[in-house]
């Protein structure tokens, strides 16, 4: 056999093994889902950009052992440090992550914050969170945007707000106030 | 009504499609040019279907008829007019449908130029090939894509309109389009590829009688992607222009195959050589078109772009495979008549030039589709999700760039068969000494940086080798020097250049600050003072702006935020201020709330980045400028020797 036909049958096999390998791909659906608020938060699990890990599973689970006073809200901000709404709404955030939320009976509620990379790298969030501050968990979402996609963010800033319950609270699409962010929180 | 028009319209097609090739088929089997001819007549009935259907749509668009699911999902009686009919290219259903449109608009084409030619089986297998490819996307519009699915709206029911990002710039409405008559028309190239393949007729001729075809879909394609690009720097607002997004990569594929096999085929019709890889090109460039459309639809791929709807990505698989296996299956059939008459006698000559410009195009290419299975291929031998981001695309792009742009100038001083080192050095001189003024006005300017300054010193290289060889064709043939293929060329090489000097120094040397404002307070951005003078809201039909004026430097610019009225969403609607040397783009982030009070603006300022489009326009016209026969004399060779191939192809 001439060096020609054995190419191409190494080809036809590559080419065999590359149709076999689209064609067992789960799809995904990245259908938008607009009615987010009221029913249960995709879950998801990602690295953070200092090499920890965030599960939601976890934090919800931990949830059920405790009293609601200590149950854990958790707000979803979505970022990208090439977005400016992002700089505008950071001192919110901040706040938010160091004041906390507090109930109408004036309680302090226990909240989380965990921002999640919308298209961007890890160089850019490292610097974005230098030059703004911040130290709450921030999740790679890189490239996939799976996160995002589940959330049906379609770009950034937006915000989730789940209850300790593990329900959509709030979306909140475009910079957030404190105000805005906090207003119902109950525990 | 515009339901029943517009599905019969396509079964039209389908029919039309299926007979038109059987027709052709049993004349080539009982040698009968009359059935041919027939055959070849319902390419127009093939088009007439998709023009009526395409009708149909529009008609239903434009007087928002929500009997038809797909302007009940994406049209709206608030969308403005022109939007309205782009609406038909702002999702799945409809893009099919453009597809389709313009395929059959090909077919239509082809079937009429080669109507005196159809005694030849390479032009009726070609139009068999088209109609089969054309019934395909018929089928795919009854099944799942189906523009015309019945719907039945509540009363007083209105449309969500496009995604608002797709309704609120001119180029939404001639991107698509355009882009697709590059990505269709290689079908043009392929089913004659495949004709040749068939027929056994593997010699040049197949190569001349495309060889516009292939041009023009190029130049399309081309220009289809650069106004894609312009549109996202102009809508979104940061400076971007490109994100390696699947999409994307999806559009650039097929346009990669496609300009490695302009160039090969010079190597073919010279020499004979390259036979295999330039068949192998062209059905890799038709197999791209299929494979990104599956990529970018079947949603394999996660993507905020890639909007998987319905069934539609194992048709496209299936179709892949099947057209692939029929291309594999021919090459083998004929690999005896692939064989080239020849071999390339030394790396240094112009068929040597042209082969490391197809490994390097060949690279890029493998690169940039690897990096977009790559998730795919990772996740099913290990079970868990990563993504390849634009830091893989740039670093692996990059270097094949510059050696891109280091050929651009090397080859077109290169004679055929070989060079001798003498030769070269006389006729590199000039290129050589203005890739180093090119690298002296860069640093002189205040670009930094090995790799910018790497890549200001290539471009000059091959700027001035393209400029050489035009100087010294007007030097011969005046005013004839500009057309022709190689002097066509040399200007799209020109435009090469702009577009990279453009990509590099937007790229390099970006600079981003937001700035705080109240009504009358000044700030200086890169020398520039920038003063935020008044606000004001507009409330339109389906939106309202907030617009707000900034003086920079004397001129005025009115960046606004747009609240789309359906859906919430907000849109900011960034201006430009373009001069030749810099471009500073300014987005509204914040409006005011009320008259008096503070906004917040992004400012991004890129140096050269106008270029990038100056660049896109120039490849456009070289590509026309290209398709113009250089001298009378040239065509009557090319004639000729076409008449000679096709003798000697009947004779064997």
């Amino acid at each position: 056999m001439s060096l020609g036909k054995s190419g191409l049958i190494l080809f036809a096999v590559v080419s065999i093994g590359f149709v076999v390998l689209l064609a067992t791909r789960g799809t995904q659906s990245n259908q938008p889902n607009f009615d987010l608020v009221g029913q249960p938060a995709p879950l998801f699990q990602a690295e953070t950009v200092n090499g920890g890990e965030f599960d939601l599973e976890d934090v919800l689970i931990a949830n059920r052992a405790l009293i609601p006073k200590d149950q854990v809200w958790v707000a979803v901000n979505f970022f990208a440090s090439w977005c400016t709404g992002c700089i505008i709404e950071h001192d919110e955030l901040l706040a938010f992550h160091n004041e906390g939320a507090f109930s109408s009976n004036g309680v302090k509620c226990n909240t989380k914050l965990v921002s999640v990379a919308f298209n961007d790298n890890k160089k850019d969030i490292d610097r974005f969170f230098d030059k703004y501050g911040g130290d709450w968990q921030v999740l790679l979402d890189e490239g996939t945007n799976r996160v995002a996609i589940n959330y049906s963010v379609m770009t950034a800033p937006e915000t989730v707000l789940i209850a300790p319950n593990g329900l959509v609270a709030k979306k909140i699409v475009g910079p957030i106030t404190y105000e805005k962010l906090v207003a119902g929180i109950e525990c | 009504m515009n339901l029943v028009i517009g599905s019969m319209g396509v079964v039209l097609t389908l029919a039309a499609s299926l007979t038109g090739s059987l027709t052709i088929v049993a004349g080539l089997k009982k040698s009968r040019e009359r059935l041919r001819a027939v055959g070849a007549k319902y390419a127009w009935v093939a088009f007439a279907g998709m023009a009526i259907s395409t009708f149909a749509m529009q008609r239903a668009l434009v007087t928002r008829d929500f009997s038809i699911k797909y302007v009940a999902e994406q049209g709206s009686s608030l969308t403005p007019p022109l939007y309205n009919v782009a609406t038909m290219w702002s999702a799945l259903e409809g893009s099919i449908l453009l597809w389709g449109l313009v395929l059959a608009g090909y077919l239509a084409i082809v079937a009429k130029k080669f109507s005196n030619r159809l005694s030849d089986p390479m032009v009726s297998w070609a139009l068999v090939t088209m109609f089969m490819v054309t019934a395909f996307f018929a089928l795919l519009m009854l099944g799942p894509a189906n523009p015309f699915q019945s719907f039945d709206p509540p009363v007083g029911y209105d449309g969500p309109g496009p995604n608002p990002l797709l309704q609120n710039h001119i180029l939404v409405a001639f991107h698509p389009p355009i882009l697709y008559l590059g990505y269709v028309g290689f079908t043009v190239p392929f089913a004659f590829a495949i004709a040749a393949l068939i027929t056994g007729r593997l010699g040049e001729g197949w190569l001349l009688i495309t060889r516009r075809w292939t041009l023009f879909s190029w130049a399309c394609l081309t220009f289809g992607i650069i106004l894609g690009a312009w549109w996202a720097y102009d809508v979104l607002g940061w400076g971007g222009y490109w994100g390696w997004d699947p999409v994307e990569n999806a559009s650039l594929l097929p346009w990669l195959t496609g300009t490695a096999f302009l160039h090969s085929v010079l190597a073919q019709e010279r020499r004979g050589l390259l036979r295999v890889w330039n068949l192998s090109l062209v059905c890799s460039t038709f197999l791209l078109t299929i494979l990104g459309t599956f990529i970018t639809r079947s949603g394999i791929i996660a993507s905020v772009h890639a909007f998987s709807e319905g069934g539609i990505g194992p048709w496209l698989l299936w179709f892949f495979s099947l057209v692939l296996l029929v291309v594999l299956a021919l090459i083998f059939w004929r690999g005896d008549r692939l064989r080239s008459q020849g071999g390339i006698d030394s790396a240094l000559s112009r068929e040597g030039a042209f082969l490391a410009n197809n490994l390097a195009f060949g690279a890029f290419a493998f690169v940039i589709l690897l990096g977009t299975i790559f998730p795919l291929i990772v996740e099913a031998t290990q079970d868990r999700q990563i993504s390849v981001g634009a830091p893989y695309f740039e670093k692996m792009s990059m270097p094949i760039g510059f050696v891109i742009l280091f050929l651009m100038a090397i080859a077109p001083v290169l004679p055929w068969r070989k060079a001798g080192a003498e030769l070269l050095r006389d006729r590199l001189e000039w290129p050589a000494w203005g890739g180093a003024l090119s690298l002296v006005i860069a640093v002189l300017v205040g670009a930094r940086g090995l790799i910018p300054l790497l890549g200001f010193g290539f471009a000059g290289f091959a700027g001035t080798s393209a400029i050489r060889h035009l100087a010294l064709s007007i030097r011969r043939n005046k005013m004839r020097g500009f057309v022709g293929r190689s002097n066509g060329g040399m200007i799209v090489h020109l435009g090469v250049v702009m577009l990279s000097l453009g990509l590099i120094a937007s790229s390099s040397y970006v600079s981003q600050s937001s700035f705080t404002l109240d009504p009358g307070e000044t700030v200086t951005f890169g020398g520039a003072d920038i003063t935020y003078e008044s606000s004001e809201q507009i409330v339109y039909s389906n939106r309202i702006q907030e617009k707000v004026q900034i003086r920079i430097d004397g001129d005025i610019l009115q960046p606004s935020i747009e609240r789309f009225t359906a859906s919430g969403q907000l849109v900011p609607s960034p201006t430009t201020k373009t001069s030749s040397t810099k471009d500073i783009q300014i987005a509204l982030l914040d409006p005011p709330e009320e008259d008096d009070q503070s906004i917040v603006i992004q400012i991004t300022e890129q140096p050269l980045l106008v270029w990038i489009w100056v660049g896109g326009f120039v490849m456009l016209f070289g590509s026309a400028l290209s398709a113009i026969p250089s001298t009378k004399r040239k065509q009557t060779v090319v004639m000729e020797k076409e008449s000679s191939v096709h003798a000697e192809e009947i004779e064997r």
